[in-house]
């Protein structure tokens, strides 16, 4: 706890309180920051008190078409200003915030409305069409009241949100998180000294994300910083360009074409202010906090799922230890049981929607999330997190393979854009399998040796037996992490 | 289609087989671009054909870009 206390600035430390709710949010919001910059984008700005009127002018048409608190309301659509006032709105009104990828067909969606027993959409008009065939009544997303109603009496453990997590294993859950988890991952997302308070940051990671909704937008509000809304990766630059961003969040996917782009086009593409990006929900390749260096920007690791709703923990000088993911945020608890991650605290979700024999699977008798991952905690408190326990890939002589781990020896070349380490069968028994794909402009032959030259460092257990040379790009899950088969 | 169009797409893609590239390619699915490369192209077209994108575009085939290109350009 010290390590993140204690290196806050003064005037941040202590500077904003534990809110339990998005209600009180919005009302420390107004008093705290009223005239400065909330959002833009590239049409319009909004201060913090206009922020919060809007969520206000938006509970009151709620209240209009007669809907009732308790109702789950499904938000569709790309990022948005009017998506970050109706999220405050609809969650301080009482009913939850159905989080509903844009990307979703209409037939999926045609399914999870009634599965998800919502009452009410508010689509974006490019979503709109997607539910012509649906009987649901909409609201339009940039529809509103003339004036503020105000907010309901919500309580920390009040349902906020559901957001859909296993996107790149098996069928997507839909994981609830109540006001009190929000707020926690929004307060953990501000431990960051010197870095989200007062900032500019983009947010471009989908809000259908734990990490684009709390990480990137609540924790920088709570901040008292500006954030444009990014709806679209491909004019992240553009944006990048006009508003010139101090701290980004993103995932490494993301960060890697970030620093791609600017290697090839120059830094300006940058803004030419970027200090720091936070990256987390995948692992962080060591290269890209060191290429990243060359233009002055810091990468940051960090620990966290859907589940604990946003990061649990955060590292604060990857120099000193480059390849942790941090130490724990205040106020949650961390242990390793034979071998897997384990946590607790009020960040906590609820549990899986309309699941619950994976929800009593993923918690311990005593109430520990089961994260699911390998790790270990240093005497130092830094945590490192080894790979998947879902993934591991048992060999006949009995070792047990991370595949995180052979993976990550592999992505420490600048040759090698991805890779994806599996099980096979060779000769009957069960082999380690790499498939590779590498940078534009390197040659077969040129991968060919790289592999060959990190296999000889690798322990011999976890040397892969194939290698397997990639031309296209793996297939990916909307936050960008390579689907495992 | 455009030469001008085609250098891009191989300047950016050098792997794009052009025998095979029509209106109707779509840029992921058919020409295998990555979210970079699709990055990239936009860049280019921007400095090349001194046009703006305002993120509203949907650019799925060749098509659209050519389609994009001409209202902007009026080429």
């Amino acid at each position: 706890m010290q390590y993140f206390i204690g290196k806050l600035l003064p005037e941040e430390r202590g500077s904003i309180p534990y809110l339990p709710t998005t209600a009180d949010l919005l009302k420390f919001l107004e008093e705290k920051y009223p005239e400065q910059t909330a959002l833009s984008d590239t049409n319009r700005t909004v201060t913090y008190r206009e922020l919060v009127q809007h969520a206000g002018c938006r509970r009151s048409l709620l209240a209009k078409r007669g809907i009732q608190p308790g109702t789950n309301i499904g938000i569709l659509g790309r990022n948005s200003i009017e998506a970050v006032e109706w999220f405050l709105a609809v969650t301080s009104f009482g009913c939850t915030a159905v989080m509903l990828p844009a990307v979703m067909q209409p037939e999926v969606l045609a399914g999870a409305i009634p599965f998800y027993e919502i009452g009410a959409m508010i689509p974006d008009a490019e979503q709109l069409p997607k539910l012509s065939n649906i009987q649901v009544p909409c609201i339009g997303i940039t529809e509103e009241d003339d004036s503020p109603a105000d907010a309901k009496a919500v309580k920390k453990t009040d349902r906020a949100a559901v957001f859909f997590t296993g996107g790149t294993t098996g069928k997507p859950k839909g994981v609830i998180l109540s006001h009190g988890a929000i707020m926690r991952g929004s307060l953990n997302g501000t431990y960051r000294p010197g870095t989200m308070y007062g900032q500019t940051l983009i947010a471009v990671l989908p809000f259908t994300h734990v990490f684009g909704l709390i990480f990137s937008m609540l924790s920088a509000l709570y901040a008292g910083s500006h954030v444009a809304v990014c709806g679209n990766m491909n004019m992240l630059f553009n944006e990048m360009m006009r508003v010139k961003p101090t701290t980004m969040i993103a995932v490494p996917g993301m960060a890697e074409i970030m620093l791609n782009v600017a290697k090839a086009k120059g830094p300006a593409v940058l803004g030419g202010r970027l200090k720091t990006i936070v990256c987390g929900a995948a692992p962080v390749p060591e290269k890209l906090h060191e290429e990243f260096l060359q233009f002055g920007v810091e990468v940051l690791a960090g620990y966290g799922m859907t589940e604990t709703a946003n990061l649990v923990s955060g590292n604060l000088s990857m120099e000193l230890h480059p390849t942790s993911v941090g130490c724990q945020y205040p106020e949650q608890e961390m242990r390793v049981v034979d071998g897997e991650l384990q946590v607790k605290g009020d960040m906590l979700f609820d549990g899986y929607w309309k699941d619950p024999k994976a929800t009593d699977a993923a918690f311990t008798e005593d109430g520990w999330l089961r994260t699911g991952d390998l790790a270990r905690i240093e005497p130092d408190g830094f945590l490192y997190i080894v790979g998947r326990i879902k993934n591991l890939i048992i060999l006949d002589n009995g070792e047990n393979v991370s595949p995180e781990e052979v993976e990550a020896f592999y992505y420490r070349s600048n040759l090698i854009r991805d890779c994806l380490c599996s099980e096979c069968v060779i000769n009957g028994k069960a082999a380690i399998q790499l498939e590779v794909l590498a940078n534009p402009g390197v040659t077969d032959e040129e991968v060919t040796k790289e592999t060959e030259r990190i296999g000889r460092e690798l322990p011999s257990y976890m040397q892969p037996a194939k290698i397997v040379l990639r031309h296209e790009e793996f297939e990916k899950s909307p936050s960008m992490k390579i689907i495992r088969k | 289609m455009p030469q001008e169009l085609i250098d891009i797409l191989l300047r950016t893609a050098p792997d794009t087989d052009i025998s095979k590239l029509t209106n109707e390619s779509r840029l992921k699915a058919d020409l295998g671009l990555t979210s970079l490369d699709f990055i990239m192209i936009m860049f280019e077209i921007q400095d090349k054909y001194d046009v703006t994108f305002t993120g509203e575009e949907t650019f799925e085939t060749v098509g659209d870009v050519i389609r994009f290109l001409k209202e902007k350009t009026g080429n």
